[in-house]
């Protein structure tokens, strides 16, 4: 007994020294009494903001967060309607002790700096086009927005988390020829690519985004965050497998594609993905067999996708990744909505999955100093989001667990560096 | 004998060519399987013999180019088309195709070249130019295309298509003065193209400087003889939310064209649905000046009088506290009222017996009563509605209207009798009926037939998603918790009455007698909030502010201390004009009241007025 007791005291030091003046803690609860879970983001991200400390208490009522007692956090969280408690330093010091015990799945990750952050968008973009910028949006997390002229000049190197915006890294513009090569955006948007590439000195669109995703990959490698979603994950991989080989149809960047594509292709290149076949039909909307197609889905109501339990404690990234109040959580399609399991290189971690399928929804990765995250889908409160149709009103999905993962990303670059226990 | 030599050589020739010919057609149909399959080195081969042995089949040569071309075989393509052109001079698209082929190859230098070449031996034939530029679109190479299309113009006697073509290339490449230029070119001498026109336009107004540049292209184009530019720069202007400079431009087109009113009459009714009140009043009596025997006429009045009632319930609201629980009725009397009674009077007089018509007598007897507080007056106007017809849309609205009189004068019984006739009507709306019923509860209530009340009160909940359902849910509860303290009940109830009939200094002694009495429980909670919300209507602010704070101080025991914080809120904001303070109260409801209804009010109030303030 004196031995806990001890323990709790040695707990509490160790984590609160740098606070000791504070009277009182904030526990955010992130389990299901929580009232606006993706809020609750923005809260932590605004106190590392002002400078603030913040701990993650990874598994510990579905991933709280726990800051020292300040009077802005309190009335932002009220005015935010995010659900708190005022924990004494005593009952703070039971809650560490309750998470470090080796007997729970759990562990306290400290956050200290906000995360520069960038989200790669075209000019005119609005932030509805995007799952990652309504969330961000909605949390009132600011980002910056970047393109291909930031990119290709070495921007990226002022930002810690990257986000690509659902855009086709191949140089297809989507591959939507097929259904909207005649809809004016669609003209917009080809010229709109046309004008950049010419401007960075490059003859093809396909060059200029080949370019682009080995700058990308480059600022991984030299410690960047990168998060992607829907299309951006696997064009992002095929263009990186397609550095020295034209994949493109005529339609798309002027003249036809390499007939050897297919052979040519370099998968050593790629973060994620290996031996994918290119789909090089140019009418047809999908750019491999990476993606899951919706027949192999079944049925649309049985879509589901399950969390994996990692260890806290050895494994806290994955953790973090996939802090969430459920871990079940309803599917979402997209152009690119899931990844083919044989189609994922080895040492990619799966942190989601439809159980019992080789489907694939969240993976996560390392490359050189950086880490790279995707995330299948295009909208998780709008399973079968179609060009043209209305924004997502967060409001209405205070609580949503596919938007939280997006939100874990976020901090994720927050938190400070352990030691490795694995 | 020689004619049956000469029968069966003829015979072997046939033979012969036709299964030459089938080897060929054979040979064709594998190497199409080839190139399909992705074979394009086999199936080039096949096209390249076919070629050779018959080098005037087009669909061949074309074959041949294509899969050089699929293959990147780019030095084959220019070699067969280099090879073609010797044989074929004169043919425009030769030198089409072999421009495009250098242009793939990156050698864009040559392309351009090739593509100015026939010109020099084929002379300068329009259609020549606009195949050659049709090349140039193809590989996207813009600005060549323009150049040709602007020399085949040039040269052409019928430029429409040219202008067409540059006018688009222009959009595509954001040069949108060109494009106007261009457009309004072809305007100038064929003014019936003006719808294309106008649709090309306004489909690229959204684009960066698009709207700005091309409206200072038509303003100078502006001529008075030719009124498809009027007609243009009007849309223009409306598009660019310009619709003074619009309004202009459609009033001096109606005065040169024998319109009489239509175009301004659409304009106007554009202009009210975009709440541009004062300009589409002025523009509908633009038309009853110039054209009063009209056919439009009735429309347009009808309009107008919207456009009135608009713009004078925008200025009505503005001196009206709104945000007052309770307030009393004062007089509205201005020239504009009088001007909106005038303009329904006559809709009503025109239209007579129409739904219109009940209407504009509805909107009339509104105004009279809740604007000028001429009660009598609005009862003829309610009643001339009820008295005509039970089939109008307007009859439920007329009979509540007509309750709402007698509830104000004291008239239980007359009151009754109107909520009542509600609910008789054959098409009565299921909101019009539940809001009839729960007047007829409060009645009841007022007369202190308590199980009554309830029992009108239980159909009402019955709907709950009818707006009432949340009142009805709140006074059943009130009576069943005080059922068994039926002296304050009575003293509420007729509390409630004089509230309602807006006598509040002595509605507010009788809630002061409940709210001081402990032991009424949630009575007493009810009675407390009321007797403030009473203060407040007599615009006694302190007092107000001080029986809201003992609410707010009794905290979880009084069931309403989340509304008094919310109202205190309310009065600093818009009655004390304190800011500061207002944030103060909004910050003290959510804090002590995290599940109050009213936290999403007060989070809307407070980022407001913080913007305020910063």
């Amino acid at each position: 007994m004196i031995r806990v007791v001890f323990l709790n005291i040695v707990l509490f030091f160790s984590l609160t020294s740098f606070s000791v003046l504070s009277q009182s803690k904030i526990l955010i609860y992130m389990d299901l009494n929580q009232t606006d879970h993706l809020k609750a983001y923005g809260i932590t991200f605004h106190a590392l903001e002002r400078g603030l400390k913040a701990d993650w208490l990874l598994n510990y009522k579905g991933g709280s967060f726990l800051l020292d007692y300040d009077d802005k956090i309190a009335a932002e969280c009220r005015l935010e309607g995010v659900a708190f408690d005022e924990v004494s330093l005593s009952e703070a010091a039971d809650i560490y002790a309750f998470v470090q015990s080796d007997e729970n799945n759990m562990d306290v990750v400290r956050l200290e700096k906000a995360p520069k952050i960038a989200v790669y968008v075209p000019p005119g973009f609005q932030p509805w086009d995007d799952a990652v910028t309504l969330a961000l949006e909605y949390a009132k997390v600011p980002y910056d927005k970047i393109w291909n002229d930031e990119i290709l000049q070495g921007d990226l190197k002022k930002y810690d988390w990257l986000h690509l915006h659902h855009e086709d890294f191949t140089g297809q513009y989507g591959k939507f020829y097929a259904s909207f090569s005649n809809a004016q955006w669609y003209i917009d948007q080809q010229l709109q690519y046309e004008k950049d590439a010419k401007k960075n000195g490059f003859k093809k669109v396909s060059n200029m985004m080949k370019a682009v995703a080995q700058t990308i990959k480059n600022y991984v490698g030299q410690g960047g965050f990168l998060f992607a979603m829907c299309s951006a994950t696997d064009s992002y991989d095929i263009a990186l497998a397609a550095q020295n080989v034209d994949i493109v149809a005529q339609m798309y960047d002027g003249d036809a594609a390499d007939p050897d594509a297919q052979q040519k292709l370099d998968y050593n290149n790629t973060l994620a993905f290996k031996d994918f076949v290119l789909e090089m039909n140019p009418y047809v909307y999908e750019y491999s067999d990476i993606d899951i197609q919706p027949a192999e889905i079944g049925n649309f109501d049985n879509d589901y996708f399950t969390l994996f339990d990692f260890s806290a404690k050895y494994d806290p990234v994955p953790t973090m990744l996939t802090q969430d109040h459920v871990n079940v959580i309803r599917g979402f399609m997209g152009q690119t909505t899931m990844f083919r399991k044989s189609r994922i290189k080895s040492d990619v971690i799966i942190l989601g999955e439809r159980e019992g399928t080789d489907q694939v929804k969240y993976i996560h990765g390392n490359f050189g100093r950086g880490t790279f995250t995707f995330y299948g889908g295009h909208d998780p409160e709008d399973y079968q989001h179609a060009v043209g149709d209305p924004p997502t009103d967060l409001a209405l999905y205070k609580n949503s667990p596919g938007y939280r993962l997006i939100l874990n990303n976020i901090l994720f670059p927050a938190a400070t560096k352990k030691k490795q226990k694995t | 004998m020689l004619k049956r030599s000469l029968i069966i050589t003829g015979l072997f020739s046939f033979l012969s060519l036709a299964q030459n010919n089938n080897q060929l057609m054979n040979k064709f149909a594998l190497a199409q399987s080839f190139e399909q399959a992705g074979e394009l080195t086999k199936a080039a081969k096949l096209y390249a013999e076919l070629y050779e042995v018959n080098p005037d089949n087009n669909v061949y040569f074309m074959s041949l180019n294509r899969v050089y071309v699929q293959s990147k075989n780019y030095a084959a393509s220019v070699d067969l088309l280099e090879h073609e052109l010797e044989r074929r001079k004169n043919d425009i698209n030769l030198y089409g195709m072999l421009g495009s082929t250098y242009y793939m190859m990156g050698n864009e230098q040559k392309a351009l070249e090739v593509w100015d070449e026939p010109f020099a031996i084929l002379g300068s034939n329009p259609a020549f130019y606009r195949t050659i530029a049709s090349y140039a679109v193809e590989r996207r190479a813009f600005e060549k295309a323009i150049d040709l299309y602007k020399k085949g113009k040039a040269v052409a006697k019928d430029k429409i298509f040219f202008s067409y073509d540059l006018g688009q290339l222009y959009t595509i490449t954001m040069q949108f003065e060109n494009a106007a230029e261009e457009y309004c070119s072809i305007l100038s001498t064929e003014p019936q193209q003006l719808q294309t026109i106008e649709t090309k336009m306004l489909a690229n107004a959204n684009k960066p400087d698009a709207l700005k540049q091309f409206t200072s292209v038509v303003e100078i184009h502006l001529s008075g003889d030719n009124l498809s530019f009027s007609h243009l720069l009007a849309k223009l202007y409306t598009e660019g939310k310009e619709y003074q400079k619009a309004y202009d431009i459609y009033n001096n087109i109606d005065e040169k064209q024998s319109g009489k009113g239509h175009e301004l009459k659409s304009f106007a009714d554009f202009l009210l649905g975009e709440g541009q009140y004062d300009l589409s009043e002025k523009v509908y009596e633009k038309i009853l000046e110039r054209y009063p025997a009209s056919p439009i006429v009735p429309s347009v009045k009808l309009g107008y009088a919207k456009c009135l009632e608009a713009d004078l319930m925008n200025n009505y609201i503005k001196q009206v506290p709104v945000w007052k629980p309770y307030f009393g009725l004062k007089s509205y009397d201005s020239q504009e009222v009088e001007k909106v009674i005038s303009a329904f009077n006559e809709i009503a007089n025109l239209y007579k017996n129409s739904e219109i018509a009940y209407e504009a007598l509805l909107r009339i007897g509104m105004i009279k009563f809740y604007l000028q507080n001429k009660q009598k007056e609005a009862a003829e106007y309610f009643n001339k509605i009820v008295d005509e017809t039970k089939m109008s849309n307007n009859t439920a609205e007329a009979y509540n209207e007509l309750g709402n009189i007698a509830l104000i004068n004291g008239d239980l019984t007359e009151s009754e009798k109107d909520f009542q006739q509600i609910t008789t009507l054959p098409r009565v709306k299921p909101d019009d009926l539940n809001k009839a019923k729960f007047n007829l509860a409060k009645i009841n209530l007022y007369r202190n037939d308590f199980d009554k009340t309830k029992k009108l009160l239980s159909e009402v909940i019955k709907n709950l998603k009818d707006d009432n359902a949340n009142d009805a849910l709140e006074l059943s509860m009130l009576l069943n918790s005080a059922k068994y303290d039926s002296s304050n009940l009575v003293l509420f109830a007729d509390a409630e009455f004089l509230a309602d009939q807006k006598e509040f200094d002595e509605a507010a002694k009788k809630y002061s007698l409940v709210a001081g009495d402990p032991k009424a429980f949630i009575l007493h909670s009810i009675a407390s909030f009321r007797f403030a919300e009473m203060q407040l209507a007599l615009d006694d602010y302190p007092q107000s502010i001080e029986l809201l704070n003992k609410i707010v101080d009794e905290g979880d025991k009084n069931i309403y201390a989340d509304k008094a914080l919310y109202l205190l809120g309310q009065i600093y904001q818009n009655g004390m004009k304190d800011n500061a303070k207002a944030i103060e109260m909004y910050e003290k409801l959510l804090a002590k009241f995290p599940s109050s209804i009213y936290l999403d009010d007060a989070r809307s109030a407070i980022n407001k007025l913080k913007g305020k303030i910063s």
